[in-house]
């Protein structure tokens, strides 16, 4: 397996695009204006043209240990053994979320199927039913790792590449196939709980609107302080731990939009009545550690092979609390992994992962989530 | 970057070590990056300060709250201990032993009565083992079938029981066991015992009571049929005799009237004792009336048994009974019927007996009879003179005839007896020995008796109208008459309304009234003569008559019995009876009537001895009104 990275800054491509490339699988994150970019898109189609394009809008774009903003990388991934299989789906074409996941599973062959990434459309899709409606149709074996795609902390529009298509409400899969490639994959938040035990007393789906039968919009609004004008990015930097009635273990909830007129808070998954939810805030250093620990756990997943490749998805609300320390994350997970690991990524509205200590995929927030790639030669 | 946008802090950090040594520009952007980073340090560190602020008054909130909820628990649950207080002092208050089970069979609660019952300490419950239900088994006359009880619920534990178990103490429990059920999930079972050894007692009494005479504790009317018919169904069986004996005690109301209520129950507790000397163990002597008893004598082969026991009864209750210091005699009457001779139905048994009764009594008392057809036949005729002297009573169909009385000084009629004559409507006439004995024992003389009182004054006001103003009315009055409360009220009211006087109404009473209750009609004679009535003794000489009773009675007139006067001339014993009648009541100073006076030679007899006046054949028939009446005109015209 060989991979190549090519970063789109300013209008130049660094290093240039290759010509008629063999690659299968081409990873691309960026900024919305470089996406609209046909010329871009142009190029891309003639540079792979065997490859699989595919990715998201971000609040981030990875490229080895740096972040960049308003710019695109590409990761163009040869495999010597393995194929993979993709497909799309857009979510006007569908009577619901439900019908759309069963689609995309349904054009993925089963056979010798590995492990599934997904990219989603990040403001559109109810990121819980979409992971819930995969996991369906899959086999009980296979795992799947993503997110959804981000738009900074602008939560206006989120848009999602599959070859020639690049458009919002979109969802693409992404099949792998093929026993000389190993998949790992770790996730870890690092996120301090506070305050009391909250129950939510009204919500539907997954908008959020009373804690303990008060506006949780204007309790949001109290912990913030001066930066309640900043909403909804500034609700990231407090995400919700809930935790289902009889639930050993929490899940993260992070904002996606708030809505003034009705007093509500729109998140990235369901928040459900009679659930108890705490607010989360960040400490830096264990955000640090906790990337650090999802790159050793992504490590075990390789049975000792050195991963080649390593797919970081990390939650926006992250970086806006580590700001000039985000990049320390990157290089925490750095020092995991060997140099010959080539790191791409993106910073999103949602990850999707595997709970450390099960098989079960769920939609996660403000985590580290990381798959790493290894194919035998 | 001006200096105006740079933090604080790392303005002044550069004005103490870099002063003028560095380029600012060539420092710019490393600079306003270390700025930013004071500033997002400072932003971070207002949110955390901000949070803890919030927090510690969310906590405070919080914990403002959960005091309130405590104290409101507090609150509670004082209620509730106290609530617990009343509920355990009602749980021992009950009356019932009641015992908790849990599922493993422990004792979960229990009050002081269930401890009492299995010897346990309810303050320090020890456990419940084997050793407790071996001691509750062995206090019960069949702990067999309570542990088939208990079985029965380790086979069903959702079971309700009821039931009842004896003590060998002699105590009764009835006991309650229903299972402890929370939504239908099994957590225990609760056994109630409750003390029904009064209430079983108290059953029994009322039972026996419902059978048996409270007085002599001898079985009742209810448990008599029932032997008789249980009687029968043996007879029938094994093929042999049954009898009835009705015994009436004659005389009995004697002791009551004269000794009190107390002295007669005494009496009739010795007639119960006397008679159960008389009869055998099998025999059955029940109490159904005041003063009658009735014996059934089973398993005869003839009816001499009866004979027999009746024999010895009337001996035993012959015999004198004293009671307190007073000795009182008493005889009694029986009446005996047979089966199968007489009947096969237990009603008809105790009707014949009955009827058997008043066939003796009739024939003089202190005898028995058994019971014959002809004495139904008897019965029969009488229920239908009774039925016409309903109608007659209705149909008016009685007629007063009047007899003069003579005196004998002056030859003239001084006074008129009234008697009472019946012409059925189909013409038959019935006489008065056939109709007035059944007309006081069925209580219609009183209806009789006041047409009789209302017709003589009728007759008076009419006589008087025509110019008789002296001729008295005499009329008979019956013992049963002077039972009635309203007499003499009604003598009053009577007179009263036909405007006469008093003086010409006479009453003609019998010995037997005074036997019945002396002080009684005492008083009431002596209120009619306060009317102006006149009282006559009739028929003297032939009932119990006593020399005390002319002394003490308010009477004016002895009127000698016709049996006396018929054979006067021919019998000396009974002129000798007729000239003592006749001094005595000169003794007494009460005029004497001679009744029967049918010849010339009676007549000189009692002209010679004094006697006031006669009634009979020789002078006057009894005769209707009219020619009555024209008589008193003829007489009042000489």
């Amino acid at each position: 397996m060989h991979s190549h990275q090519f970063h789109y800054q300013a209008g130049v491509w660094h290093p240039a695009l290759p010509e008629n490339s063999q690659a299968q699988w081409v990873l691309v994150f960026g900024s919305r204006r470089a996406m609209a970019d046909e010329a871009i898109n142009g190029a891309l189609g003639a540079a792979f043209p065997k490859g699989h394009v595919m990715g998201s809008t971000t609040s981030g774009e990875i490229l080895g240990e740096r972040i960049f903003d308003e710019s695109l990388v590409v990761t163009a991934v040869e495999f010597g053994h393995s194929r993979i299989a993709s497909h799309s789906v857009d979510l006007v074409d569908y009577p619901n979320l439900a019908a759309a996941a069963e689609a995309l599973v349904a054009h993925l062959p089963v056979p010798g199927l590995k492990h599934v990434m997904v990219f989603s459309d990040g403001q559109q899709v109810n990121g819980t039913t979409l992971v819930d409606s995969l996991v369906q149709n899959l086999p009980a074996d296979v795992l799947i790792t993503g997110g959804l795609a981000a738009d900074d902390d602008r939560f206006a529009e989120t848009v999602v590449w599959h070859n020639d298509r690049v458009a919002a409400g979109k969802i693409v899969i992404c099949g792998f196939y093929g026993t000389a490639l190993k998949i790992g994959h770790g996730c870890f938040g690092g996120w301090d709980t506070f305050g009391a035990d909250r129950l939510i007393t009204k919500a539907k789906g997954n908008v959020l609107y009373e804690l303990d039968h008060l506006s949780a919009l204007e309790l949001y609004k109290k912990y913030l302080g001066e930066l309640a004008g900043q909403l909804p990015g500034a609700a990231l930097r407090i995400p919700l731990s809930v935790r289902l009635p009889g639930a050993s273990e929490s899940v993260v909830r992070t904002i996606l939009n708030t809505d003034e007129v009705n007093q509500t808070m729109i998140f990235a998954g369901d928040m459900p009545e009679g659930a108890s939810a705490r607010l989360m805030r960040a400490n830096p250093s264990r955000l640090i550690d906790g990337a650090q620990d999802a790159a050793k756990f992504a490590l075990q997943g390789l049975d000792g092979s050195a991963p080649q490749l390593a797919l970081l998805i990390s939650g926006v609300g992250r970086r806006l609390v580590l700001k000039q320390e985000t990049e320390a994350e990157l290089e925490a997970i750095h020092e995991v992994f060997t140099d010959g690991c080539q790191l791409c990524g993106f910073y999103s509205y949602g990850e999707i992962a595997p709970l450390l200590d099960s098989q079960v995929c769920t939609l996660r927030n403000q985590t580290m989530t990381i798959t790493t790639f290894y194919e035998r030669s | 970057m001006n200096e105006a946008e740079m933090h604080r802090l790392l303005k002044r950090q550069i004005e103490r070590f870099l002063s003028d040594s560095y380029s600012a520009a060539d420092m710019a952007p490393f600079l306003a990056t270390i700025s930013e980073a004071y500033r997002q340090a400072d932003q971070e560190r207002l949110l955390i300060e901000q949070s803890l602020d919030l927090m510690s008054l969310d906590l405070r909130e919080r914990n403002l709250l959960l005091r309130q909820q405590i104290d409101k628990q507090a609150l509670v649950q004082n209620e509730l201990t106290g609530s617990l207080a009343v509920l355990n002092a009602t749980f021992d208050a009950t009356g019932e032993a009641i015992l908790a089970f849990d599922r493993e069979g422990q004792i979960s609660k229990m009050n002081n009565m269930a401890a009492g019952l299995v010897a346990l300490n309810c303050q320090q419950p020890e456990l419940f083992s084997l050793r407790h239900i071996r001691r509750l088994l062995a206090q019960l006359v069949n702990p067999a079938a309570f542990i088939r009880v208990l079985r029965s619920v380790k086979i069903n534990p959702a079971r309700s029981l009821f039931g009842v178990v004896n003590l060998k103490s002699g105590q009764v429990y009835e006991y309650h066991s229903s299972p402890q059920l929370n939504d239908k999930k099994l957590l225990g079972r609760v056994w109630c015992f409750r003390d029904i050894t009064e209430l079983k007692e108290n059953e029994a009494l009322v039972q026996h009571q419902a059978f048996h005479d409270a007085l002599t504790n001898l079985p009742n009317r209810a448990l008599l049929d029932d032997r008789i018919s249980h009687g029968i169904e043996y007879s029938q069986r094994f093929n042999c005799q049954l009898a009835v004996l009705f015994i009436d005690l004659d005389d009995f109301k004697k002791v009551n009237d004269n000794a009190g209520h107390q002295a007669g129950d005494e009496v009739l507790k010795t007639v119960a004792q006397r008679v159960k000397d008389c009869i055998r163990d099998i025999d059955t002597l029940a109490r159904v009336g005041g003063d009658e008893f009735v014996v059934l004598l089973e398993n005869l082969q003839d009816h001499h048994g009866a004979t027999q026991t009746s024999q010895r009864i009337i001996e035993a209750l012959s015999a004198a009974f004293s009671i307190a210091d007073n000795d009182f005699y008493i005889s009694s009457s029986i009446g005996i019927s047979l089966y199968p001779r007489d009947s096969k139905a237990p009603d008809e048994l105790m009707r014949m007996a009955d009827m058997a009764m008043y066939h003796a009594k009739g024939l003089g008392k202190g005898n028995y009879q058994f019971f014959d057809t002809k004495l139904e036949r008897l019965s029969v005729h009488r229920l239908e003179i009774e039925n016409w002297l309903r109608q007659g009573i209705r149909n008016r169909e009685f007629e007063l005839y009047f007899q003069p009385r003579i005196d004998l000084r002056t030859g003239r009629i001084v006074a008129v007896e009234a008697l009472i004559r019946w012409a059925r409507q189909d013409g038959r006439f019935i006489m008065p020995n056939d109709f007035i004995h059944i007309a006081e024992q069925t209580g219609l003389i009183n209806e009789i008796g006041a047409w009789v009182l209302e017709e003589a004054c009728q007759t008076i006001s009419d006589w008087a109208a025509l110019g008789i103003a002296t001729i008295a009315v005499a009329i008979n009055v019956s013992p049963i008459e002077f039972r009635n409360r309203q007499v003499f009220e009604f003598f009053r009211k009577t007179l009263r309304d036909y405007k006469i006087g008093a003086n010409l109404i006479e009453i003609e009473i019998t010995e037997s009234l005074f036997v019945d209750n002396i002080n009684t009609a005492q008083t009431l004679i002596e209120k009619l003569r306060g009317l102006n009535i006149t009282v006559a003794v009739d028929d003297f000489g032939t009932g119990q008559s006593s020399l005390k009773f002319l002394h003490q009675l308010p009477i004016d007139i002895l009127k000698i019995d016709k049996s006396f006067i018929t054979d006067l001339t021919t019998q000396p014993h009974d002129a000798a009876i007729a000239d003592i009648i006749i001094r005595l009541a000169k003794n007494f100073n009460l005029k004497v009537v001679a009744e029967g006076v049918e010849d010339e030679l009676t007549l000189a007899f009692l002209k010679a001895r004094g006697c006031d006046y006669v009634q009979g054949y020789y002078y006057y028939r009894p005769m209707q009104k009219s020619d009555i009446t024209a008589l008193l005109l003829q007489q009042a015209a000489q």
